[in-house]
Formats: structure tokens, C-alpha cells, sequence
């Protein structure tokens, strides 16, 4: 299986959240809204690229609008090979994760 | 709102490569954000997100270029071996070129880094007037009066001295005396002793490295005695490092100045003896500039004779201006740019004239998305690839040529000179530029094919292989253009020296040995000379101050019947005694021979040559009245005209006199008995070992030292001769490259011709036809440039050979023989084929 860094699990969510509406700006605002983190758009792209190439997205162009300075949108959409990531990754984070509630909440530092 | 400028552009150059959405989208988020926070707010947050995308972006690039690079370096591994003779010949082209430049640059790097090692190097200056010799009170005078000067040392060499150590004697030629601040000014390494006090003392001396070897082996030399001419001892009190190769001051043995008592009286009082090279370092701050004006008539109000102001001449320009090095330093540096840049077309011809091979790649690549850039890219790191490969194949051929290319330069380089890191940075740097330069032609033109003809198998484009061709064409005539400027050069440079060699000089210069006149031989002048005569084979000899091939001795002081005042003469001058005219063979043209050899103090009687009388305007110069240093006397006879200055120079009036007082070496001639010279000279070292037992016997031919004055020229020769059959050589190689595409791209053609009845001769005639145009045109470049060139050179000799045509006709015969030759040599196999195998493909 392919593990997903952070990041990448996030984008992909998002695309997937995002339905028909994932590009850039909605998947960026999406993101930054989840963490609160003060990202870069750059930061968002290069995952989203990495992520095409690995198969998991795919990528086709939209219209120009002249909001965005005459430049098209690149619309993303998750692939059956990026479905089947995030369940995996999914399944992965999920064990990990059980008992550690408890775990925190009666740890000693 | 608009996002700002600065931000913006810097987004576009980071993201160029990038899909255009991601600029949208930063774009229409900022418009977002004008919305909701306001255009301040908007502002910075595009020009943080600009800024701090610059590492991703950066990471990105370089892991793609990385990724293209791999794919790159396989291709033209994959390339190289494909083609692997034809590979090599490029590569070897490009590193005989490469080595050849190190060679040189190595000889230039030395010359132009000339005393440069010294830490004070910018303050040290030397004083000069008419020459750098000064008398001896001048720097403890500038010393004690001007406070810019923050130290200065005199130098004396001294002839050569018999050195004893022990049982051990050596002829010491390299003996110098030195004021203790010498280590004040100069840099030089101490490797014992102490460097404050080492020369403090009286009859000290600090010994070089290999002098302390030479003297005392394995012993501890410090502190040990040396005895000098049997008379005085000396105490060593320092070992320095070995002065580096590329240094005016040369010394085995550095003695303190006071020794110079022993050889001179009253040179601490004396101005009007100038004889000792001084060197002063200013205080920092201080400008030779200003300091020029206020010492310039030091000398000049002391001695009446010295009539030239003194000035101060910056270490770092005695070298390469005032002895002239520069000359070399630049004709050498031209001809290895010349050398590479034949190399650099050989390689750009050999390129192109396979890009057919490359054409599909090429092709694929475009379609498959690659943009001109990046094919450009992939071609020069090819090239500056291959370039640096070639630098390291030339670089393991200069390391093991080095010793013998010592023969050829004059200087014995180590290994350790040519891997000196800032050498290797600019060796580096230069195969880095030629592979950038070398490849850049080559990739401008493959990436311009078009790939939809190229896939095709057909034609990548309008006039793309024809312009290709004509400039193949010119990169080959400037190769043949170089290499003939560098024949005709070698020919007309070889044409001189012998010129030179066999110049009438008005002296007869065989048969004549030299010696040193050692003091006790000096002291009994007339018992040596009749000592030796009685010998068989020796016919006479003479005492001389100053050796006739090149006279350096200057006289100021001169005065003669009617001369104008105004006039100050310095002229050269010999001190010798009877016997100098005869024994070299000089002819008298008025007047007579000295009577006796009774010193000028005595009987001031003068001879002076032709060019001195042209000079004095006298009609009557024997018997006219004449005077130097005071001594009030008469002329007494008129020498023929002789040289006895290197032939670069014009003929200068010369003053001969007698004056046992400062002679210096004895000049024997002799006639050897059936030509058994080692006979004769047998005799001349019994009588040596009669007057100065103990002391090795050492002489030297005239004519060998005569030839010592042309040793510039001779070495620029061998070199000359060596790079211009490299640079043929290289430029053939390009030929055979050449040669091979063509008999290919006509395999053909050829066949065709060949069943309509071609004969062999024809084949080759008709390939050799492509190659022959541009090696004659080559010609009309080479001709006007060397000639040119060569008359700028010959014009630095006063006496010169001419530059007939027939060197010109030669070097072209000979360009054009040795490319026919290769051409058909790679062509004959092409020319040989059956035209049944070469036509019945497809």
C-alpha cells in the first residue's frame, strides 16, 4: 500500500469533499480552514502535482474567468486508485488511533 | 486592486515551468482576501505567499533537473559509446587542444605571478635611474631622511667565489651580500635560525636549503664555518627556504653587506660607484607617487656624473614591463587561445557533422513535450560534459609530459604547480567556457529541427543541414588560418636565429674560452698570460671588466675635444688591456693599439669605435683629446665596429681603456692542434691549478655565451615549432571527423559515379574538393595576420632577417598536403566499396 503524508491526505479529502468544485483556490481556502495553518498556495500545489503523478488524482482544465487574471482553473478529481489510498490510509489511522483518547487523557508528563 | 509588481514577477519567474492555473489561483484567492480584509491585508499576504514559495519552487527545479540530468548524462553515455572512434576523436581533439592550453597558461601563470609572493609586494619598489644599480650611501641615506621609507636592502652579487667547507670546495656562482633588512622587505622563509638577528652580525651568511645540503649533507650547518676564497671565514646563522622559481632574487649563499669590505673600499662613502640593485618598502600609506619627487635628485646632487633623476619602480612591474617579460607572456597566452580554439572548432564541426544521427532523437524528444530550453540544455551539459572529461585526459598528459616539457620552457614544473588549487579554479573555469561556447552552436541548431520532417526521415527544415555545412566550413578555415600563422611564424622565427647565428659580429667568437680572473691570477697578469702562451695551442688571452657579448658597464663622465655640455654622454665601456684587439680578431681603422698596459691613471689613452666617432662628429679623432672620470688624455686609435650587445639592439659608441683595477675575466684564445681541444684546455687548467690551487677549474666557450643572449628567442622557438604541429594535428583530427560524414552522406553518390565508370582518383579528388576550398581560403586570413604579426616581431631586433614569400608558399603546401593526405586517407575506404554493396540497400 501507499502511505500518505499528511498533507497529501488532506488534499485528498478535500478533492473528494469538494466533489465538482476542487481546484486551487476552493481546495487551498478548504485546507486553510481545516487547520487554521498559515500555508502557501504552493504548498497545496505541489502535494496536488505529486499526487497526479502518482495516479491518485487526475487533472483537466477549466475556463479562464477574469477573476483570475485571464488563467484557466485545473479542476482535480479523485481516481479509483486515490479512493482506494484514502481507505487504506483511512484504515491505517484508524488503528492507530484507537486507546489513544484514553491514553491522553491519563498520561503523566 | 492589483497584487504587487515586485511579488507578481517573482511568481512568474518561480512558477515558469508550471501549469498557468496555479497563478489563477493565487490571483483570484488575493482577490478573495481584497474582498473580505482589504487591500492592505491582501498585499501581504500575496507578497508572503511569493516569498515563501521560493524554497519549494527552488527544491522542485532541482529535483527535476536532477531527474533530466540522469536522463541526459544516459543518452550521451549511450551516444558515446555508440560511435565510440568517432567519440574518441572528438574527445582526444578537445584534450590535446586543453593540455596544450595548460602548458602554456602554466608558463604564464608563473611569469605573471613574478615576485607576487612576497606579503609586502605593493610597497616594495626598486630604485632606478638610468639603470637599477645604485651607489652604495644611497639607502642608508634615504633611510635616516625620509620616513616613507620604511626599510630598504642593497643587493651585491658577487662573481663567483671558491666556497670551502671542510674538505669540500665548490665554485659558489650564486653568492650574494645583503643589508640584514633584506628580511624586511622581501619574504623569505626561515626554516632555523632566527630571521631578526641572522645577518645582524659580522661575516654571516643564511644559507638556502639545498646550500646548506650541498655544503654540509647531513650535519647541522648552523653555526658552522664556511671559508671564502681561502681568505675569510663566515658563519652560518640561518637556513632559508629555496627562493621560488619565479623571483629576481636568486641566491644559494646571502651574505651580510659588510663582506662587501673584502671585495670594495669606501662603497658605504662613495657615490659615484654604481653598482649595487636597492630596493626600499614604503610605509603603508605612503604613495611612490609622492615620494618619486622628493628623492629624485639625491644622487644627482652627489655625483656630477649621474646626470638621470632616481625614481622608484613597483616590484610587481619590473618583471613582465621593465624587462619585457609581458612580450612573451602575451605572445605565449594568444597562441594557447589560438591552440584552444582550434580545438573548440574541431569539436563544434565534429558535433554538427553528426546531428543526422540525432535527428530522431531530437524529434521524440519534441513531441514528447520538450521545449527548445530544455533541448538546449541537454545539448550543453553534453558538451561541457565531454569538455570536462577532456580537461581531466589533458590534465593526466600534462602530468606525465611535465619533465620533459621543462626542456622546452626553461622551467621545471612540478606537479604541484599544475594542481595549485586557484590554477586548477581557472582550468576548470576555461573547460567549463569552451564546453558552454563549444556546445552552444550545436545546440542552437539541433533543437531548431522541425520534428515532423525528422520523423519522416527527411529534411529537418529549410536550409537547417546547408547552414550547418557553410558553417562547418568556416570553423574549418579558422583552424587552417591558425595553424598556418603559426607555421610561417616558426619558420620566420627559426629563419632569425640562424640569422643571428651566423651574423657577422666583427669578432671572431670561436676558439675562445673564458675564465674567471681570480684574484691571484689578477695579481700576476703578465705570468699568467705568458704562462699560458707558452702552452701549445693557446695563442693569446686578454683581461677584460666586462664580458664582449654584452657589455653593461656604462660610463658617465665623458668629455671630449668640442663636445656640447649639454650633451651628458653615457657610454658602454670595457676595461681591458694590449692584447683585447688581437685576440678577438678586432681590426683597427685609424690610430694604434696601446702601447704597454700601463693603467688609464698612468697614461690615459683611449680607443673608441666607429660608432663613437659618428657620434663625437671629430674629423680627426686620433690624437684628439678626451677625458672620463677626470682622467685628462688622448684618443689613440678607432676599433672597426663589433656587437657587443644582442642584435635586438642598434650599435652604441664604446670606450675601451686599460684598468687592471676592475677586471673580471680573462678571455684565451686558442687554436687546437688537429682539433684536439681537450688537450688544449688540459693545458689552461694546469696553468689555473698553478695560480689558484684548490679552486675548481671552470670555463666557458664565447660563442656558447654569445648564444645565451638569443635564449628567449630560442625557446619561443621550440615552442612555436611544437604548437604548430599540434595545432595541425588537431585540426586534421577534425579533418579525418569531417572526412568520414561526408564519404558517408555520399556513399551514394559515390556508388552512382563508380558504375558510370569513376575511376579512384576521381572518388577522392571529388571528396578532397569539399576540404579544399576552405584550407586555401584559410590562406588569405593567415597571410596579412602572420605577417603582420611576425613584422611587429622582427621589429624588436635591430638587426633582422627578412620574411620571404617562400615561407608563406611552404606553410600553405604544407597545410594543404598533410589535410589532402587525411581527407583521402579516411576516404579511401569509402572510394574502395563496391558500388553493388553501397546501392543495393533499400
Amino acid at each position: 500500500m501507499e502511505m500518505l503524508s499528511k498533507l497529501e491526505e488532506l488534499v485528498l479529502i478535500s478533492v473528494l469533499k469538494l466533489k465538482t468544485e476542487a481546484y486551487g483556490t476552493s481546495i487551498y481556502t478548504h485546507i486553510v480552514g481545516l487547520t487554521g495553518q498559515d500555508a502557501t498556495v504552493s504548498n497545496v500545489y505541489f502535494p496536488l502535482e505529486r499526487l497526479v503523478r502518482k495516479g491518485f488524482l487526475l487533472a483537466y482544465q477549466g475556463e479562464p474567468t477574469p477573476k483570475r487574471g485571464g488563467m484557466g482553473k485545473r479542476y482535480y478529481r479523485i481516481t479509483k486508485s486515490g479512493l482506494e489510498a484514502l481507505q487504506e490510509n483511512r484504515a491505517v489511522n484508524l488503528a492507530a488511533w484507537r486507546g489513544v483518547a484514553a491514553l491522553i487523557k491519563h498520561a503523566e508528563v | 486592486m492589483r497584487p504587487p509588481k515586485l511579488a507578481k514577477s517573482l511568481l512568474k519567474v518561480l512558477a515558469w515551468r508550471k501549469d498557468k492555473a496555479y497563478l489563477g489561483d493565487v490571483e483570484e484567492i488575493y482577490l478573495l482576501r481584497v474582498e473580505s480584509a482589504g487591500g492592505d491585508s491582501a498585499n501581504r499576504w500575496y507578497r508572503r505567499e511569493a516569498f515563501r514559495s521560493v524554497p519549494s519552487f527552488m527544491l522542485d527545479s532541482t529535483r527535476w533537473s536532477i531527474i533530466m540530468f540522469k536522463n541526459y548524462l544516459k543518452t550521451a553515455v549511450r551516444l558515446f559509446t555508440r560511435d565510440m572512434g568517432y567519440s574518441l576523436l572528438k574527445l582526444s581533439g578537445l584534450a590535446i587542444g586543453l593540455a596544450c592550453f595548460v602548458l602554456l597558461m602554466m608558463w604564464v601563470w608563473d611569469e605573471v605571478g613574478w615576485d607576487r609572493f612576497h606579503e609586502n609586494a605593493r610597497f616594495i619598489h626598486r630604485l632606478e635611474s638610468n639603470s637599477p644599480a645604485q651607489p652604495g650611501p644611497l639607502i642608508p641615506h634615504l633611510k635616516t631622511n625620509y620616513p616613507e621609507i620604511a626599510a630598504g636592502v642593497r643587493f651585491f652579487s658577487s662573481s663567483p667565489l671558491v666556497v670551502r667547507s671542510g674538505d669540500k670546495v665548490f665554485d659558489e656562482d650564486s653568492f650574494v651580500l645583503a643589508d640584514p633588512s633584506v628580511f624586511d622587505v622581501f619574504t623569505i622563509p626561515f626554516i632555523a635560525g632566527n630571521q631578526a638577528t641572522a645577518l645582524a652580525e659580522l661575516n654571516t651568511v643564511v644559507l638556502t636549503e639545498s646550500a646548506a645540503k650541498k655544503y654540509f649533507g647531513k650535519e647541522n650547518p648552523l653555526g658552522a664555518v664556511l671559508t671564502v676564497e681561502n681568505q675569510f671565514e663566515v658563519r652560518v646563522t640561518g637556513i632559508v627556504r629555496n627562493p621560488p622559481r619565479n623571483s629576481d632574487l636568486q641566491f644559494a649563499v646571502l651574505g651580510e653587506f659588510r663582506i662587501l669590505s673584502r671585495f670594495r673600499e669606501g662603497y658605504e662613502t662613495h657615490w659615484g660607484n654604481h653598482e649595487y640593485y636597492s630596493y626600499v618598502r614604503l610605509a603603508p600609506g605612503a604613495e611612490a607617487r609622492s615620494v618619486i619627487p622628493k628623492i629624485a635628485r639625491t644622487v644627482m646632487d652627489r655625483d656630477p656624473g649621474q646626470s638621470n633623476p632616481l625614481t622608484l619602480v613597483p616590484l610587481d612591474r619590473i618583471h613582465l614591463y621593465e624587462d619585457g617579460a609581458i612580450r612573451y607572456v602575451a605572445i605565449f597566452g594568444l597562441v594557447a587561445v589560438f591552440i584552444l580554439a582550434i580545438a573548440a572548432c574541431n569539436f563544434v564541426n565534429l558535433t554538427t557533422a553528426k546531428s543526422g544521427v540525432r535527428a530522431k532523437e531530437i524529434a521524440v524528444r519534441k513531441v514528447a513535450g520538450a521545449d527548445r530550453r530544455q533541448l538546449i540544455h541537454q545539448f550543453l551539459s553534453e558538451s561541457v560534459l565531454l569538455s570536462l572529461g577532456a580537461l581531466l585526459a589533458a590534465l593526466t598528459a600534462v602530468a606525465l609530459v611535465l619533465p620533459s616539457f621543462a626542456g622546452v620552457t626553461g622551467k621545471d614544473f612540478t606537479v604541484r604547480d599544475l594542481f595549485e588549487p586557484k590554477m586548477m579554479m581557472f582550468l576548470v573555469g576555461t573547460a567549463l567556457a569552451v564546453g558552454i561556447l563549444s556546445g552552444a552552436y550545436p545546440a542552437l541548431l539541433l533543437s531548431s529541427f522541425r520534428p515532423a520532417g525528422l520523423l519522416k526521415g527527411g529534411s529537418p527544415g529549410p536550409g537547417r543541414f546547408s547552414g550547418a555545412a557553410r558553417f562547418r566550413k568556416i570553423l574549418v578555415v579558422t583552424q587552417f588560418a591558425i595553424s598556418t600563422i603559426l607555421m610561417i611564424s616558426t619558420l620566420v622565427i627559426y629563419r632569425q636565429l640562424v640569422f643571428v647565428r651566423d651574423f657577422n659580429l666583427g669578432i671572431q667568437k670561436e676558439n675562445t674560452v673564458i675564465l674567471q680572473a681570480k684574484e691571484p691570477i689578477q695579481k700576476s697578469r703578465e705570468t699568467f698570460v705568458s704562462r699560458l702562451t707558452s702552452r701549445p695551442g693557446v695563442v693569446n688571452a686578454t683581461f677584460v671588466s666586462s664580458p664582449p657579448w654584452n657589455v653593461l658597464n656604462y660610463a658617465s663622465g665623458i668629455e671630449w675635444e668640442g663636445m656640447d655640455p649639454a650633451l651628458k654622454p653615457g657610454w658602454a665601456f670595457v676595461a681591458t688591456d694590449d692584447r683585447y684587439l688581437d685576440t678577438l680578431g678586432l681590426t683597427l681603422v685609424a690610430g694604434r693599439n696601446f702601447p704597454t698596459t700601463q693603467s688609464v691613471e698612468e697614461i690615459p689613452y683611449f680607443i673608441v669605435n666607429q660608432k663613437a666617432v659618428e657620434v663625437m662628429k671629430l674629423k680627426n679623432p686620433v690624437g684628439a683629446r678626451f677625458s672620463l672620470w677626470g682622467w685628462n688624455g688622448t684618443i689613440l686609435g678607432v676599433v672597426k665596429d663589433f656587437h657587443f650587445r644582442p642584435l635586438r639592439e642598434d650599435l652604441d659608441p664604446l670606450l675601451i681603456f686599460v684598468f687592471p683595477r676592475i677586471y673580471s675575466l680573462v678571455l684565451v684564445k686558442i687554436r687546437p692542434l688537429n682539433g684536439n681541444t681537450p688537450e688544449v684546455l688540459a693545458g689552461i687548467e694546469d696553468v689555473w691549478n698553478e695560480f689558484v690551487p684548490g679552486t675548481p677549474f671552470s670555463y666557458e666557450f664565447l660563442d656558447t655565451a654569445y648564444g645565451r643572449n638569443y635564449r628567449a628567442e630560442q625557446k619561443m622557438g621550440r615552442e612555436f615549432r611544437t604548437f604548430s604541429f599540434l595545432g595541425i594535428f588537431i585540426s586534421c583530427l577534425g579533418l579525418i571527423g569531417l572526412a568520414a560524414y561526408v564519404a558517408e552522406r555520399k556513399r551514394k553518390e559515390i556508388g552512382i559515379r563508380k558504375v558510370l565508370g569513376a575511376s579512384l582518383p576521381d572518388i577522392l579528388g571529388q571528396i578532397n574538393r569539399e576540404f579544399l576550398g576552405p584550407i586555401l581560403l584559410s590562406n588569405l586570413v593567415a597571410w596579412p595576420a602572420a605577417y603582420w604579426a611576425m613584422k611587429a616581431w622582427l621589429r624588436g631586433f635591430a638587426f633582422r632577417s627578412d620574411i620571404p614569400p617562400w615561407t608563406f608558399f611552404a606553410s600553405a603546401a604544407f597545410a594543404l598536403a598533410i589535410g589532402v593526405l587525411t581527407v583521402s586517407f579516411q576516404s579511401f575506404k569509402a572510394a574502395r566499396e563496391q558500388p553493388a554493396n553501397s546501392l543495393k540497400c533499400e
